[in-house]
């Protein structure tokens, strides 16, 4: 069966040098991984932090400009620490092994991009150190609000020189995973046969290359108007300002999704027992959604009255389209197949679920009049977390359970992992779903406090248990990995039936990944040897 | 479908789509000159991209030499970061950052280039 047998190499670098400086694809992607999840709990204590405080009415817990500063680095960290890097990292890990590669192309570079964006981390939260403590205007920090006569204090450049060192790993990162798609495929794997979620990541890191300079751009004029002046002070500067950070603010929301939807799409296709329906489709989909991503930046200035309304209007309204068609893939890849309601599969249906929460109400605020009810109020807060901890979230946890045991040889307790996922449903909506109504009732974002008349208490206590709850899930996670780690049940190279390359080699893989390729027909090469193979 | 077969290929349909798209908010919707060169610049870094990838793909997985330990490279990162923090830091910082950078470079040139 084998096509091509793949020389295997490379000694195991020393346990604490290979952790620093190790480059082999399989180690960084963890590595990149571990560090992200790490950013992802310190952003969700924040939260909860945040919860505690909005649960009653007065001030218990912060004063308002540790809110401020509580709600900047939770947010900045959720986006540039953590969704970022982890949706990275999964492709640093599953794409060369899912493209019959031996190795990341230009594995220096990824490795110098997750010291960048490590580096950015710590920069970014010793501004709670600071005299005048962490930066507290946002995670978009807009100029005027963030030039230095109103947000003076080092805390501030410290956090721009946070963003600009993770973005600059992220750029690092994806061009290295862009060159290792185009340059080192296996025999056979052509642009049409390379995997569904590899082709989620090809679009991903289109995205990042694209559009991440515009926010390096951005962030280096911020710094030049707070240390010199005048650069955002002239007509239009801070608007200006504001295209560019948004032009990296709107795919970045893409860029922490499109990988997870690729996951959940092998899930989907895996726990179905079907190959992935619409494969043409989906490419075609994901290339247009990405580029339809980066031409509706302006519908995040609608209310700046300075941009064209109708055409942002047109083209955020437009990507439904292309959502649609990924979407009706999914969900025809299970029409008729075998599900197994293993606990991946349980959230990829999670996802596709909470996600489309977050997708109809982003059809709310695409429409200017509407939008200009729900700006700045919770409705927003509520429909990007449908989106990012529905979507994102969702989706990372089904890619963990999904390639768990090829990452570690061993399989998560499947017990543990439906209490992980129904505490998730029900956190998550407990948090985000009264945050509707608040939001349409008037509750504005970004206050550390409301009055005791305007009757939000009972809501925001509700959504204070959901954020404790979401919390309790993801210790009952952690639980379950430190106990299949402990006492390991072993996976072998293949646990679920899986229809892609990397399921063809030992778990965890050898160094150079595989001893032997299977032959590639499809982007289902190993369901192609199943259905080949006589019963 | 077949357009998007090679690589190449594939990108430089996206950097027109993106042309195209901000196009429209030009000429259609007559956007100001920022709107219209962001997604230009975008297309343009795609159309560079695509260039590049146009070297002949490799169809075998040759053995070739990796370094599979870079000590070089944190030491470029950690560089580059203490370089920049420097700014607000104080001289001192960038002085620091600087050396490192310079001798994270020496090492990545002396001892990790590719064989
Ligand atoms: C249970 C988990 C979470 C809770 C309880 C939570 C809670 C909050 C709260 C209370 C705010 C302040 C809202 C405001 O006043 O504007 C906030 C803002 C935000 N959250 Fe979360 N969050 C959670 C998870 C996430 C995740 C997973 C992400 C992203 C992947 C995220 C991204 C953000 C962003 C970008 C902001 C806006 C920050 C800003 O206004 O600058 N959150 N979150």
């Amino acid at each position: 069966m084998s096509v091509a047998a793949v020389p295997t190499m490379l000694r195991r670098p020393p346990r604490l040098l290979g952790i620093v400086a190790g480059t082999d694809h399989k180690s960084l992607g963890l590595r990149m991984f571990v560090t992200a999840f790490g950013f992802f709990l310190g952003a969700g204590l924040l939260a909860l932090i945040m919860r505690l405080e909005l649960a009653a009415p007065g001030m218990q817990f912060t004063s308002k400009q540790g809110y401020d500063e509580l709600f900047t680095i939770h947010g900045s960290t959720m986006f540039y620490l953590f969704a970022t890097p982890a949706a990275l990292a999964l492709g640093v890990y599953l794409v060369p092994l899912q493209i019959g590669a031996s190795s990341l192309a230009g594995a220096r570079w990824a490795l110098g991009g997750w010291w960048l964006t490590i580096l950015g981390g710590i920069v970014m939260w010793s501004g709670f150190f600071t005299a005048r403590g962490a930066a507290d205007v946002g995670w978009y920090a807009f100029d005027p609000l963030s030039d230095s006569p109103h947000t003076p204090g080092v805390g501030m450049d410290f956090w721009i020189f946070g963003v600009i060192l993770s973005a600059l790993g992220a750029i690092l990162v994806a061009a290295c995973l862009l060159a290792t798609v185009v340059r080192k495929r296996a025999p056979g794997m052509t642009m049409l046969r390379i995997p569904v979620f590899t082709w989620s990541m090809v679009v991903t890191v289109l995205m990042v290359l694209t559009a991440f300079p515009a926010l390096v751009v951005a962030m280096g004029l911020l710094y030049a108007q707070r240390s010199l002046g005048g650069v955002l002070k002239v007509p239009g500067g801070p608007l200006t300002y504001q295209h560019l950070f948004w032009f990296y603010g709107h795919p970045v929301v893409y860029v922490v999704f499109f990988p997870f939807l690729g996951a959940v799409a092998e899930a989907i296709a895996i726990f179905s027992g079907r190959r992935f329906f619409g494969y043409p489709a989906l490419v075609v989909s994901l290339l247009a959604f990405a580029a339809g991503s980066m031409s509706v930046w302006g519908h995040h200035m609608f209310t700046t009255g300075a941009i064209s309304n109708r055409y942002f209007a047109l083209t955020s309204t437009g990507l439904l389209i292309p959502a649609g068609v990924e979407y009706f893939d999914c969900l025809a890849t299970m029409w008729r197949g075998v599900i197994r309601l293993r606990t991946p599969m349980l959230f990829a249906l999670g996802f596709l679920a909470m996600f489309v929460i977050g997708g109809v109400t982003g059809i709310w605020v695409a429409s200017p009049p509407l939008d200009y009810h729900e700006t700045d109020s919770y409705f927003v807060v509520a429909h990007f977390h449908y989106t990012l901890f529905g979507g994102s979230v969702m989706g990372m946890f089904c890619a963990i359970y999904l390639w768990f045991p090829k990452v570690t040889g061993a399989l998560l307790r499947e017990g543990l992992g439906r209490v992980h996922f129904w505490l998730t449903v029900l956190g998550l909506n407990l948090t985000f779903f009264p945050m509707f109504f608040l939001g349409q009732d008037g509750m504005p974002r970004r206050v550390a406090d409301y009055p005791s008349s305007m009757g939000w208490e009972g809501l925001n206590t509700l959504s204070t248990v959901g954020s404790d709850v979401v919390a309790l899930s993801v210790l009952v996670f952690l639980v379950n990995v430190a106990v299949s780690l402990t006492v390991r049940r072993p996976a072998g190279p293949d646990p679920w039936g899986g229809h892609t390359l990397e399921w063809a080699t030992d778990s965890p893989p050898p160094p150079r990944n595989f001893r032997a390729l299977p032959p590639v027909r499809s982007y289902a090469p190993l369901l192609d040897l199943a259905e080949e193979t006589p019963a | 479908m077949r357009l998007f077969e090679r690589a190449p290929r594939a990108m430089a349909v996206w950097g027109v789509y993106l042309i195209a798209l901000g196009a429209v908010l030009w000429f259609v919707f007559f956007a100001d000159a920022l709107s219209f060169a962001l997604p230009a610049a975008a297309a343009g870094i795609t159309f560079a991209v695509a260039v590049l990838s146009l070297r002949p793909e490799r169809r075998r997985e040759e053995l070739e030499h990796v370094t599979d330990l870079s000590p070089g490279t944190p030491l470029a990162a950690l560089g580059f970061a203490c370089a920049l923090v420097g700014l607000e830091v104080g001289e001192w910082l960038v002085l620091i950052g600087a050396g490192l950078l310079g001798l994270a470079l020496g090492i990545l040139v002396v001892r990790e280039r590719p064989g």
